[in-house]
């Protein structure tokens, strides 16, 4: 039976058939593995925590800093490293929605249309990233997500609801 | 609040300048105070290493990251995104970059390096 890590491989594999895959796996059960996709100078590093999912790192990610973006199927977890390598030239770079649009396979007219909003509307957010929250959060929805806003503070990490509050 | 190469630097200074350490537990207790020491005065993030996620904080080697190492029995080898931590049962501590560039190679207390064991 093919484990999770394999399956990885071989979507990576399919899917970058010039990349160099490397894998650093744990020395207990239950330990991450490492996996480094490259291509020339291009790198990119995923840890794996079997049952939590597939971790990606930024550029600047320092060292034993968690990654930035987390994904829990080796099939998104690939489409991403795909997605970068073909245009972020080796920069880990962050999403917009035209990113995660497109890592969840859907064209702008039929986003817009699961969304309940015009066409135009997404792409200007795309050209311009401006948004309203309320459209923001309908968009993730139709792509099947859930969007949340927080606010970091050095002694304090808080959920911002994105629903109006009456008193 | 100091930049993150600027912290690792730091870090790095500090380690170096530490008493060495006799054992490789000991090595991994040295290591994480001097980081979170670093860190706690330095990157103003609280220390929650129980978030996955990055907050911009770096965090010292725990053992769901360390890897196999078959060929060097009196080493542990823990990883993170860019770096491999080499930690001799001498207490020795190696930093390494993937492309195999020493940040910092310290020995234990019986005053051999990591690369010295296991040869």
């Amino acid at each position: 039976m093919e484990t999770t890590i394999d399956t990885l491989q071989r979507l990576l594999t399919e899917k970058l058939p010039r990349s160099r895959i490397k894998v650093d796996e744990p020395d207990h059960v239950g330990g991450s593995y490492w996996v480094d996709v490259s291509m020339g100078k291009r790198r990119h590093t995923l840890e794996y925590r079997p049952g939590k999912g597939f971790g990606l790192f930024h550029e600047d990610a320092g060292p034993g800093e968690g990654p930035a973006e987390i994904y829990r199927t080796p099939e998104r977890a690939a489409r991403r490293v795909a997605q970068l390598m073909a245009v972020s030239h080796g920069k880990a770079m962050h999403l917009g929605l035209k990113d995660i649009r497109e890592l969840y396979g859907q064209s702008q007219l039929t986003l817009a249309k699961k969304a309940g909003v015009k066409q135009p509307a997404i792409s200007r957010f795309e050209k311009r990233g401006e948004v309203k929250l309320s459209t923001l959060a309908a968009t993730i929805k139709a792509l099947g997500g859930k969007l949340e806003v927080r606010a970091h503070f050095s002694d304090a990490d808080i959920p911002i609801s994105l629903s109006t509050s009456k008193r | 609040m100091w930049s993150k190469a600027r912290r690792l630097q730091t870090f790095l200074q500090r380690l170096e300048a530490a008493p060495p350490a006799s054992s490789a537990d000991e090595a991994l207790d040295l290591l994480a105070k001097t980081l979170n020491a670093v860190e706690d005065e330095f990157s103003g993030v609280a220390c929650r290493p129980e978030n996955w996620r990055t907050d911009g904080r770096m965090y010292p080697p725990q053992e769901d990251a360390r890897v196999k190492r078959a060929d060097r029995p009196s080493l542990r080898k823990y990883r993170n995104k860019g770096h491999y931590d080499f930690v001799g049962l001498n207490g020795s501590i190696r930093i390494e970059s993937l492309d195999a560039e020493t940040l910092l190679d310290k020995a234990g207390l019986d005053g051999r390096k990591a690369h010295e064991l296991d040869v």
